[in-house]
C-alpha cells in the first residue's frame, strides 16, 4: 500500500463528516494493526479487488452512530435499523469514493454490516493493515485499511 | 395429392426423428465437454442448451433465457462489462470482420467474482471467454460462446513469479547477512525489534493533537538507534529504509503543529521496516547453528569490535568526505574483562562517531593545512597495576580546545548539576571532557544537525554507564597533533574505586 492510498482514505472519511454533519472530524496518528482486535459496536466492511486486492472497514460505537443519525435525520430518537443503515452508508460513501478515485478497473463489493461487538475482523495475514483513529465530537471510531 | 401428403408426412417424421437424434446427440455431446459451451441469440440471451460444466464454471444455476451480460454484472469491473457490451454488438453486426474485432474482446483473460448469501466475495476465477459467429440469420443461435477456466494455471504462474522475485531478494539479503557475525546479528535484531516496538507504542498511545510535537524527539531517538545499528553492520538494504525513515521524522520537526496526516509517511515506512525485520528473522532461521550459539568463544569475539569500527568509519567517511586510517595493533579486545566489553564497545563506537563528526577535518581542509589528508584514529589497550586502560586518540583539529574554552567562557558556561565545576577530585582535563561530553553545549547544537545531538545523547548514556561500572574517563593532549581519550577500569575482583576519583 502506498502513502497516497492512506491519505486518500483519510480524506475520504473526513470529507464525509464535513459534508454530512458540517462538523469537522479529526484523525489521530495511523498505526499498524497488530493482533489486537479493532472493533466497536457496529462495523461496515467493503471488499476491494481487481488490480489490487484488500478490504476496508469502518467501526464505530453505538453512541456515536446514534448522535450522527440524530443529526442527519433531525430526530431525537433513532432506531437500531437507522444505526445499521448509517454505518452501511458511511462504508458505501467510502466505497463510492474508492470507485471514483481508483477507476473502473477495481471491483468494490457491496458493504456488509456487522452488528454487535464482534471478536475481531480478520484481515489477510500477508498484507499489512493500517488503523486510522477518527474523532468526531468526543466520539472515537476507527477506519481500518488493508490493501495490497 | 394423398400420396404427396403421405410422402411429406413420412419425410417430416423422418426429419423429426433425425432432429430428435441430433438433439439427443447434441445434448450428449454437451454433457461430455469440460469447457463451458453455450449459445447466444441476437439479443445476447443464453439458449436452453449448454454444456454441463457451464453452471459450475460460472457458478450460476439458472442460465437458460438469461442475458449473458446480466450474469457478469457485479462480478467483473464496470469497465470490462461496458467493453463486453460493445464487443458483442460488433460481433452481431456482420459488417465487421470477426478476426479483427476479436482483439476487442475484454473477456479473453478476466477475473470473475462470486458472492455468497451474505454478499461477501467467496471466490474468484480466471476465465477465458471467446465468441464465434454461428448463423447470423438464425434468431436462436447467433453466437457460440466458449469458456475455459484457467484459474489453476494463472494461480500457479502468479505464485511462480512471486516466488522468483522473493527468492532473488532473499538471496541478496542472505549474502549480506552471512557476512555478519552471529552475535552482532542477534544484537541487531534485538535492538531493531525493541525500537520498532517502542515507536509503535508511542504512536498508538498518542492520540491527542497536543501531544504530537512532544513525541517527535522520542521518535528521533529511536530512528537514530535503528539507523546506527544498521549502518554499523553495513546492511545496505536496511540502511536505505532507515535513512529515509530518519529523514521523514526530521521533517516533522519543522512543522509547527503536526497533524495525524503528517505522520502517514512515517507509519508507512515503519510498516516496511516491520516487514523487513520479519524477513530477516526468517532468513536467520536458515543460518545453521544460529540458535545454538548463544555465547560465542573468546577467540571469535576478538575481531568483532574492530570490524564494527571499520564499518562505521567506512560509512561515515563516505558521507562526510573525510579520510581516516585506523590503527589498532596495540588493541587487545580479548584482554578486556568480559563484563566491561559491552561498555568498551559502546564507548569506542560513540567516540568514533563523535570524533569523525566534530573532531576530524575533511581531506581537503587537512591538505590546505599541510597535514596528511588521511587522519589517524588509534585504539590501544593495556593492563597494568590492576587497572585496565583503553586509549582512543586522533589527530584531528576541527575543535580546538582553546576555542571551546573561550566560547564556554563567553557563554558564561557554569557546568551542570551533576558535574560540579569546582570539585577538586576532578583530575586535569575533566573540564574539557565535560565540555565535550555535555549535551547542553550550545555550540554543538548550533551546528544544526540532529545527528550531532544524538551523538551527544549517546555520550551521555555511555558516561552514565561508565560510572556504574566504576570506570573513569579523561582527556589528554599528547602533542599539538593528537587528542587522546582514556577510560580505565579496575580489573575484576577489585572493589569499587574510591568515590572521590569517580567520573
Amino acid at each position: 500500500m502506498k502513502e497516497t492510498d492512506l491519505h486518500f482514505f483519510i480524506d475520504s472519511t473526513l470529507n464525509y463528516f464535513d459534508e454530512v454533519t458540517r462538523e469537522k472530524a479529526q484523525t489521530g496518528i495511523p498505526y499498524i494493526k497488530s493482533q489486537d482486535p479493532v472493533v466497536l459496536d457496529y462495523t461496515g466492511i467493503i471488499g476491494i479487488s481487481g488490480k489490487r486486492k484488500g478490504s476496508v472497514y469502518i467501526t464505530a460505537s453505538q453512541d456515536m452512530l446514534i448522535n450522527l443519525a440524530q443529526l442527519i435525520l433531525n430526530q431525537s430518537s433513532v432506531s437500531n435499523e437507522d444505526v445499521k443503515d448509517l454505518i452501511g452508508e458511511i462504508a458505501n460513501t467510502i466505497s463510492g469514493n474508492v470507485r471514483q478515485a481508483y477507476g473502473s478497473d477495481f471491483m468494490i463489493s457491496v458493504p456488509v454490516v456487522v452488528e454487535g461487538h464482534a471478536k475481531d475482523i480478520r484481515m489477510p495475514d500477508d498484507v499489512q493493515a493500517f488503523v486510522i483513529p477518527i474523532t468526531w465530537r468526543s466520539f472515537q471510531s476507527f477506519l481500518v485499511v488493508c490493501l495490497e | 395429392m394423398d400420396k404427396l401428403m403421405d410422402n411429406l408426412t413420412e419425410q417430416f417424421i423422418g426429419t423429426a426423428k433425425d432432429l430428435n437424434l441430433s438433439t439427443e446427440y447434441l445434448i450428449g455431446l454437451l454433457g461430455q465437454v469440460d469447457i463451458g459451451l453455450f449459445f447466444l441469440n441476437r439479443q445476447g440471451i443464453i439458449s436452453g442448451q449448454y454444456s454441463a460444466s457451464l453452471p459450475q464454471i460460472l457458478e450460476e444455476e439458472n442460465l437458460p433465457d438469461r442475458p449473458f451480460l446480466d450474469i457478469l454484472d457485479g462480478r467483473i469491473p464496470d469497465k470490462a462489462l461496458r467493453e463486453t457490451r460493445e464487443y458483442l454488438d460488433l460481433m452481431l453486426d456482420r459488417e465487421h470482420d470477426e478476426k479483427t474485432i476479436d482483439e476487442l474482446n475484454p473477456l479473453k483473460a478476466i477475473e470473475v467474482f462470486s458472492k455468497n448469501e451474505s454478499g461477501l466475495w467467496s471466490n474468484v476465477k480466471n476465465l477465458c471467454i471467446a465468441f464465434r459467429r454461428y448463423n447470423m440469420e438464425d434468431t436462436n443461435i447467433a453466437l457460440v460462446g466458449l469458456i475455459r477456466d484457467h484459474t489453476a494455471s494463472v494461480e500457479l504462474a502468479k505464485k511462480l513469479e512471486e516466488f522468483e522475485k522473493w527468492s532473488r531478494k532473499q538471496m541478496q539479503w542472505m549474502i549480506s547477512l552471512l557476512h555478519i557475525d552471529i552475535p552482532l546479528l542477534k544484537e541487531f535484531v534485538a535492538v531493531i525489534e525493541y525500537e520498532l516496538g517502542r515507536i509503535d507504542l508511542i504512536i498508538k498511545s498518542t492520540q491527542k493533537g497536543a501531544e504530537y510535537t512532544a513525541i517527535i524527539p522520542r521518535l528521533v531517538r529511536s530512528a537514530y538507534q535503528i539507523n546506527s545499528s544498521a549502518v554499523i553492520l553495513n546492511l545496505d538494504f536496511f540502511t536505505r529504509e532507515t535513512f529515509l525513515f530518519k529523514n521523514e521524522i526530521n521533517e516533522l520537526k519543522n512543522l509547527a503543529e503536526p497533524s495525524g496526516h503528517d505522520f502517514v509517511p512515517i507509519v508507512m515506512r515503519l510498516g516496511n521496516m516491520h516487514s523487513m525485520l520479519k524477513e530477516i528473522k526468517d532468513l536467520m532461521k536458515h543460518i545453521k547453528g544460529l540458535d545454538h550459539s548463544l555465547r560465542t568463544t573468546r577467540r571469535f569475539d576478538g575481531g568483532l569490535i574492530i570490524r564494527l569500527v571499520e564499518n562505521l568509519i567506512n560509512h561515515l567517511t563516505e558521507t562526510t568526505g573525510k579520510k581516516i586510517i585506523l590503527k589498532y595493533h596495540d588493541f587487545d579486545y580479548l584482554g578486556i574483562p568480559f563484563k566491561y566489553r559491552q561498555i568498551v564497545k559502546e564507548f569506542i563506537i560513540a567516540l568514533t562517531r563523535f570524533v569523525i563528526e566534530f573532531g576530524i577535518e575533511s581531506a581537503e581542509k587537512r591538505k590546505s593545512l599541510n597535514v596528511n589528508p588521511f587522519a589517524t584514529i588509534e585504539i590501544a589497550s593495556e593492563l597494568s597495576n590492576n587497572i585496565y586502560t583503553i586509549r582512543f586518540r586522533h589527530d584531528g583539529n576541527l575543535i580546538r580546545i582553546e576555542r571551546i574554552l573561550q566560547q564556554a567562557v563567553n557563554e558564561n558556561y557554569k557546568g551542570t548539576d551533576n558535574a560540579p565545576v569546582n570539585d577538586e577530585s576532578i583530575h586535569p582535563g575533566s573540564e574539557v571532557l565535560r565540555l565535550f561530553l555535555n549535551p547542553d553545549i550550545t555550540m554543538l547544537e548550533n551546528r544544526g544537525t540532529s545527528e550531532g545531538i544524538e551523538i551527544m545523547n549517546d555520550f551521555e548514556i555511555v558516561k552514565k554507564k561508565l560510572k556504574i561500572h566504576g570506570g573513569r574517563i579523561k582527556v589528554t593532549f599528547t602533542s599539538e597533533s593528537f587528542c587522546e581519550y582514556t577510560i580505565t577500569f579496575p580489573v575484576i575482583g577489585q572493589s569499587e574505586p574510591p568515590a572521590q576519583n569517580s567520573q
